[in-house]
């Protein structure tokens, strides 16, 4: 039972508060090697604070650079103009 | 465009049912401070804000309160169930059952509809984050009205969580608040609005 609630909850957890913390606080790599270390771990892999693929870089904290999906310059056309 | 993950955040398991404590606790899905208003303000208010931290700040945020939102949603759910139509009116959740059976409808404890009116997205990164600030705070303290009337040690356990997140997220936006300030020029905070007049 404690095996499940540290590999299944709190692993998990502890990857999207640094996400949070890398959200404001971009250039710190403690958090960012932290980071990568609880995604490492193969039950984190596909869990929600480790699944986005624009924040797979390893180098920096990519997930919030420009542009982002509202802006037109993230979309591609859809029709011949 | 989200990605669902079928697990709650934190656990859910309460043992003992409670219609009574559902009521109360349903305030944290569709009531002025709950759940639903804190994911909808600050998935909403993203795209007036100027800087990546602010915007990737914000649809993060925005993202786990709706993993609450659903933490809370179980509560009420396990809070209702297998009640007979005695217990139903014994614990004072008739007029409840009446509309919506043991159903999660978003709406206040005292039975107002969940409304945006709830929260405001002003457009201004400076005034949208003092908003998002009081909203964690009046969140808290509607958590702490919570413990303070249950003692339900499941109900409570799961309560503190969430209660943490709050404050957790309140140190976020003030973070979010002074990255802003700093890109502005100090002698202007108030003169102009970077969302739009830059």
């Amino acid at each position: 039972m404690q095996t499940d609630l540290i590999q299944d909850y709190a692993i998990p957890f502890a990857a999207w508060e640094m996400r949070l913390y890398l959200d404001t606080h971009p250039d710190d790599r403690r958090a960012l090697a932290a980071y990568w270390d609880f995604c490492g771990q193969s039950v984190c892999k596909d869990n929600y604070a480790c699944i986005s693929r624009t924040a797979c870089t390893c180098e920096n904290w990519s997930w919030l650079e420009d542009p982002w999906p509202w802006e037109p310059s993230a979309n591609p056309e859809t029709r011949e103009v | 465009m989200w990605i669902y993950e079928k697990k709650l955040q934190y656990p859910v398991k309460i043992r003992k049912p409670n219609a009574r404590l559902a009521k109360a606790i349903i305030s944290q899905y569709g009531g002025p401070d709950g759940e639903l208003g804190a994911s909808l303000r600050y998935l909403s208010q993203r795209y007036s804000m100027p800087y990546k931290e602010v915007k990737g700040a914000l649809t993060d945020i925005g993202t786990e309160e709706l993993a609450h939102l659903e933490m809370v949603g179980s509560i009420i759910h396990q809070l209702t169930r297998d009640l007979s139509p005695e217990e139903v009116v014994a614990q004072g959740f008739d007029d409840y059952f009446v509309d919506h059976t043991t159903g999660v409808y978003p709406q206040t404890a005292s039975g107002t509809p969940y409304t945006t009116a709830f929260l405001q997205v002003k457009g201004d990164p400076i005034t949208d984050l003092h908003e998002d600030m009081a909203a964690e705070m009046k969140a808290r303290t509607t958590y702490d009205n919570i413990l303070r009337i249950s003692d339900d040690p499941d109900v409570n356990d799961v309560i503190r969580f969430l209660r943490q997140r709050e404050i957790v997220h309140y140190q976020r936006f003030g973070e979010l608040l002074q990255i802003v300030t700093d890109r502005m020029n100090s002698k202007n905070f108030f003169a102009i609005n970077p969302s739009f007049d830059l």
